[in-house]
């Protein structure tokens, strides 16, 4: 009982000193990812860099290529987390995430479509059609599943089929035109090393928008903690809740899957282990899973530079390594939990 | 009595004219043997390759090959393919293949070549690439004698070996060497044209969404240290993907942009002040120049084009 309550709320202080380890972190992250990359860099240029007081070589380096792309892993990291704990709200099925659920496998196709169909397309361009992948990535699982609570295994099962199902396109497609698409591969597995300050600027307002309506709605995603028919009960239009919970999903999903392709895991692994730390409570499990997926995805891509050093890896192959296991235990342990 | 014996003889008689006519009628099968034994010998063509020995009766005449620079191969040979993998895109031959190239069936991607279609032009060979077909070489193989050759990954002396593996296999040997005898003199006519090589020079495929340094262990970056000059990127892998940084701390003196693409990632790092640091970019040293003369006819006709390229660009003005 003890442990319960326990999980249930932490104390103040607790979550109070819990922000300030994970926020310090996060200032570690940015400054290794400024620090160290292929080019030497000492402190003093890094200090001058960040200061903008200097524009040579060493500097532009910072300033034009590691500064966007931290921040740019940092934004999707909170995208890709609140996405799937969002995700895994609305469906109360613990091992949802945008992932799993076709998604960001739709918004992959529909990318990869744009892009050989119209190799000009801006990314702001492709941001869009990653939402229509997106929707209709979404559709096609709550169509094939149904949306009533506690359909964990058929949702689960209609997302995985959906997502193959699109990945195969997906992959055909590249494989039919591999000439024009040979980084691609690169970019199927989550990349950010390429991203510029084009790319947080097409970010950025999504973000905006999405965490806008996320703690907007707080209140109401409170009920997708109770069961459906007490929800009901209540007066409450639970349907249209849940629907604006995967317009954001949509939002947060489509728009980094868009820049930086389908990173996997990150949505599905940080909402448990905010959950762990935090507790259900909503005001602090939100910024807490936000928060903690930016410092995964920027330590992600610190280490992602050196697997294959000088050469880039996808950061989305770190992603995996720590994910997949992680979604094994989680399935085992659920499977036990309901038998 | 006497007709007893008259009956003996003649069956003796009889005997030996059995037997000898058996034993002539051996001698000349065993004459005959030997005789084809000498015709086969004179005909057939024996070739080793990546993935065994391959043993043809007579030099075949439907040939279908798996790669662009097998068609660059067997265009110098005067042979004409009957299928060619060729992405769907006639338009990656580069233009003096084309030029020579008569009726030809595409059987799809290179990656994925359409083993029905292969099947159905009943080749008597098929030359096909290490990388790419290692996993279909039995399916090719029943359809048609196949010989793999390392293509994909291979460097220019690697491909030039593969060109008088070709050669043989096309029973074109002799004509195959000479060929090539010609190709060094070009190259080495060229080599003077070009004067001084000490740029460092980096060939590159660029895309949407990637630059792929060509490593000094590619086919264009192992033919520019062939003739003198420097390839900055040292890496085993032949296509490494640079991001901008790397590529500025890598800075090479001159570039050959190979765009796969019309639009590339290199319209969006031409805005970044990074650009303006490489060396090639001060020294306006980057050219553009076909990925299907570079980088897809991986051959003598393509290598040969390529040498005309750095003349034009990097000769001694």
């Amino acid at each position: 009982m003890s442990r319960f309550t326990i999980r249930k709320q932490k104390p103040k202080t607790f979550l109070l000193s819990l922000f300030a380890v994970i926020f310090i972190f996060i200032v570690i992250g940015f400054f290794i990812s400024l620090k160290w990359g292929q080019a030497t860099i000492s402190w003093r240029i890094l200090y001058e860099a960040i200061t903008y007081q200097g524009q040579d070589k060493e500097h532009l380096y910072i300033q034009t290529l590691r500064m966007p792309r931290t921040i740019t892993a940092f934004v999707i990291g909170v995208h890709m987390a609140l996405a799937g704990l969002l995700t895994q709200l609305v469906t109360r099925n613990p091992i949802a995430s945008p992932h799993i659920f076709g998604i960001n496998a739709g918004a992959s196709l529909s990318v990869v479509i744009s892009l050989i169909v119209f190799p000009s397309f801006t990314l702001t361009a492709s941001v869009y059609f990653a939402f229509i992948g997106a929707i209709l990535g979404a559709l096609l699982v709550f169509s094939l599943a149904g949306i009533q609570q506690k359909q964990h295994v058929r949702l689960a099962l209609a997302g995985i089929a959906v997502h193959f199902l699109l990945s195969s396109l997906t992959e055909g497609l590249i494989i039919m035109n591999q000439h024009s698409t040979d980084s691609m591969m690169f970019w199927l597995v989550g990349a950010v090393n390429q991203a510029g300050w084009q790319e947080v600027q097409t970010l950025l307002p999504w973000s905006i928008t999405g965490i806008t309506i996320f703690l907007f709605m707080l209140p109401s995603f409170r009920l997708l903690l109770i069961d459906d028919d007490v929800a009901l009960s209540l007066g409450q239009r639970i349907m249209f809740v849940k629907l604006i919970g995967m317009l954001i999903v949509i939002l947060l999903a489509g728009s980094a899957v868009a820049t930086c392709g389908p990173i996997g895991f990150v949505g599905l692994l940080i909402p448990h282990v905010a959950r762990l730390l935090a507790g259900e409570k909503l005001g602090t499990l939100v910024p807490l899973t936000g928060l903690l997926g930016g410092l995964l995805l920027v330590y992600a891509d610190f280490f992602s530079r050196f697997i294959a050093y000088p050469y880039e890896s996808p950061v989305g192959i770190l992603t995996a390594v720590i994910g997949g296991p992680f979604f094994i235990y989680l399935a085992r342990k659920k499977g036990r939990a309901s038998l | 009595m006497q007709h007893r014996m008259k009956r003996m003889f003649g069956f003796v008689f009889m005997s030996i004219f059995i037997l000898s006519l058996i034993a002539c009628g051996n001698a000349d099968e065993n004459e005959s043997k030997e005789e084809a034994l000498k015709e086969t010998k004179k005909e057939t063509i024996e070739i080793n390759h990546e993935l065994g020995k391959t043993v043809l009766e007579k030099a075949p005449e439907k040939i279908v090959v798996l790669e662009f620079s097998y068609t660059d191969a067997l265009m110098t040979l005067d042979v004409q393919p009957v299928g060619v993998a060729d992405d769907d895109d006639p338009k990656l031959f580069m233009d003096k293949v084309r030029d020579q190239l008569k009726e030809y069936t595409s059987i799809g991607s290179r990656y994925e070549p359409n083993i029905e279609m292969i099947s159905s032009l009943q080749p008597d060979l098929i030359i096909a690439d290490l990388n790419h077909h290692k996993d279909i070489y039995d399916q090719l193989n029943k359809i048609a004698p196949t010989i793999v050759l390392d293509d994909h990954q291979a460097d220019y002396n690697q491909m030039l070996d593969n060109y008088l593996v070709i050669a043989k296999a096309l029973g074109k040997e002799e004509e195959g060497k000479q060929r090539l005898e010609e190709h060094h003199q070009k190259i080495e006519e060229a080599k003077q044209k070009i004067g001084e090589t000490t740029l460092t020079v980096l060939p590159a495929v660029t895309n949407p969404k990637g630059f792929f340094a060509h490593s000094d262990h590619s086919y264009t970056g192992s033919f520019l240290l062939n003739i003198g000059f420097d390839d900055p990127v040292k890496s085993e892998d032949s296509y490494p993907q640079l991001g901008l940084e790397q590529l500025v701390e890598t800075n090479p003196q001159a570039i050959f942009l190979l765009p796969a693409t019309e639009e590339t990632i290199v319209d969006e790092w031409g805005k970044n002040p990074l650009w303006q640091e490489i060396d090639a970019v001060q020294n306006n040293k980057v050219f553009t120049v076909e990925r299907r003369d570079w980088a897809l006819s991986r051959g003598l006709l393509g290598s040969e084009k390529m040498i005309e390229d750095i003349v034009k660009h990097l000769g001694d003005q």
